[in-house]
């Protein structure tokens, strides 16, 4: 197994393809958009497509091909993540099944809090317009005001909570 | 001068090329930094592990300066990349949630992606609960609308905000990250972990300076945004006035497609009947069909000029000269002066027309100084007279279209 590369440097590196998206289509990257535009597809498929179009909620997901979220920027780029850590983790031998966690957790208490979490980023995420890529980095670096409203809440929000799930962690 | 999809050297086809590509570099980036790893994402929280914090501000740096000098020597105009609206209340709210969700699941969205690619259970966890969330919130989204849209402040940066000029707030937040940065490597060091150490860190933090304090002497924005402008000149035939673009609304006109460039906020408080939004940004991917006609409005017809101006080399959109002021004062609220001209007269009819078919109230014999003055009556308008006419105005009682 290798070791990780310097964060400073994976940063730096981050920061460069992050300003190549800039250049070269004009946005940043994201995470929790092409959630979005797969959950629209997802109710577009299941409810009918005028019906799920008719939502004030999925409209705006549903302008790049309605049954297929793959004509999205977003979904592609997130497919490019996956790709790109599986890739990079069968390179660095750190490719494992394994439920990862704090020491004490249980496996079952483990995927418990990480669905909970996933639920709260989900909604954060939407009410938000935005995660930590979309909204912290692509739209910090741009110094948009409510992209460091949400770095501050966000990051304040889990010191503050920190010491409540310790137990979770140490 | 890039964005290159933007200035159409890139088609929608080859953007949608691209995000796989950028997609993976990022994604194996945070593979290779150990984010995939919720303890060591968490450890964050505890004060043992800032990769996080590093790999995100040395990011935000790295593509902060990198924009802001594209930009100041002309290759980038930061005008046209897509920067997310705020909404002050929902983004602090959702910011909170977010965070307590990252506390939970020892992940974010990004980065829970990364970690189920290397298999790991508690990452597709993730990845399964955000999807809830997303569902969550599109159920209870006519509940939540409310506060999802309140305190709108439209595309606003914070050098707008505290009123410097961008380099200085450019400045102020690499002085911050540096000195977080430089106490993150402290703590670590004082619990006997490894700390900030290489000298080579301390070369990179020193150019980000550097480069930080170059932006603030050499800020001058204005310089570049007046050569962009000046490049965006419309000519006569590229316009179209309020009274015909009613009239084409009115006959239910299917070929036309009107297009709001302003901000989410601007479009939500009045915006003409059918039109949708998109910032210039969005311009470059939306779908135009040959046989459309576009249209393109804001505030004054700068942002649509330059939208025109993009479109060029696709399609040959018309800009509403004074936008939605000029479809306010001529369409929707037209005003007769009590001693008006017969060619004013003849406007008016017209406009009052449109303006009881778009549920308006015209009004005839008013004193000529309440009569909105623009391009089509020899008055010029300027801010506070826009301003004044704008939100006095609600949105439409009916719709065309």
């Amino acid at each position: 197994m290798k070791r990780y590369w310097d964060p400073y440097l994976c940063g730096i590196a981050i920061g460069l393809v992050l300003l190549g998206a800039y250049v070269l289509v004009g946005r940043g990257l994201g995470a929790s958009g092409a959630f979005s535009s797969i959950a629209a597809a997802g109710t577009a498929l299941y409810r009918g497509e005028s019906s799920a179009a008719a939502s004030p909620a999925l409209a705006p997901y549903l302008d790049h091909g309605i049954a297929s979220p793959l004509g999205d920027w977003l979904v592609l780029q997130l497919l490019g993540v996956v790709v790109g850590g599986f890739v990079s983790a069968l390179l660095a031998g750190r490719f494992r099944r394994a439920v990862e966690g704090g020491p004490t957790l249980g496996s079952g208490a483990r995927i418990a809090t990480a669905v909970a979490g996933g639920v709260l980023m989900g909604l954060g995420a939407k009410l938000a317009r935005g995660c930590t890529s979309g909204q912290a980095l692509s739209g910090g670096a741009l110094l948009a005001v409510g992209s460091w409203v949400f770095i501050v809440s966000c990051f304040a929000a889990a010191y503050v909570l920190a010491p409540l799930a310790r137990r979770l962690w140490r | 001068m890039t964005p290159l999809t933007s200035t159409s050297v890139l088609g929608a086809d080859a953007a949608l090329w691209i995000a796989p590509l950028l997609g993976f570099a990022f994604g194996f980036l945070l593979e290779r930094a150990g984010l995939a790893h919720a303890p060591r994402l968490a450890g964050q929280f505890y004060f043992t592990d800032f990769t996080v914090f590093k790999v995100l501000f040395t990011a935000l740096l790295t593509a902060m300066l990198g924009a802001f000098w594209l930009h100041r020597v002309g290759l980038l105009d930061i005008e046209l990349i897509y920067i997310p609206e705020t909404f002050v209340l929902p983004q602090a709210i959702g910011g909170a949630l977010f965070g307590a969700g990252f506390l939970l699941s020892g992940l974010c969205p990004g980065t829970s992606c990364v970690a189920a690619a290397s298999g790991r259970m508690d990452g597709l966890a993730v990845v399964g609960g955000i999807f809830v969330g997303v569902f969550a919130f599109n159920a209870a989204y006519d509940s939540i609308e409310p506060i999802y849209s309140a305190t709108a402040l439209g595309r606003i940066t914070l050098a707008q905000l505290a009123g410097v000029p961008t380099g200085v707030a450019i400045a102020a937040i690499t002085a911050i990250a540096l000195i977080g940065f430089s106490v993150c490597g402290r703590l670590l060091g004082s619990r006997g972990l490894p700390g900030n150490g290489a000298a080579r860190n301390r070369t990179l933090l020193a150019s980000a300076t550097a480069l930080a304090l170059a932006a603030v002497l050499f800020d001058s924005r204005s310089a570049v945004q007046a050569s962009t402008a000046a490049a965006a000149m419309p000519a006569e035939r590229d316009y179209i006035s309020a009274l015909d673009l009613g009239e084409r609304i009115a006959q239910d006109d299917r070929t036309l497609r009107v297009i709001d460039v302003r901000d989410e906020a601007a479009y939500e408080q009045l915006h003409i009947p059918g039109a949708t939004r998109a910032s210039l940004a969005d311009l470059a991917t939306i779908p135009l069909p040959a046989d459309t006609t576009l249209v393109l409005y804001d505030d004054d017809g700068l942002s649509a000029a330059k939208g025109q101006a993009l479109l060029r080399s696709r399609v040959s959109a018309l800009i509403l000269r004074e936008g939605i002021y000029e479809w306010i004062a001529r369409v929707q609220e037209p005003r007769l002066a009590a001693d008006a001209t017969a060619a004013e007269r003849r406007e008016f009819e017209r406009g009052a027309k449109l303006s009881r078919f778009f549920g308006g109230v015209p009004q005839s014999g008013v004193p000529r100084s309440e009569v909105p003055g623009g391009y089509w009556n020899g008055v010029a308008s300027n801010r506070d007279t826009r301003a004044r006419l704008i939100p006095a105005v609600h949105a439409p009682r009916r719709r065309g279209c």
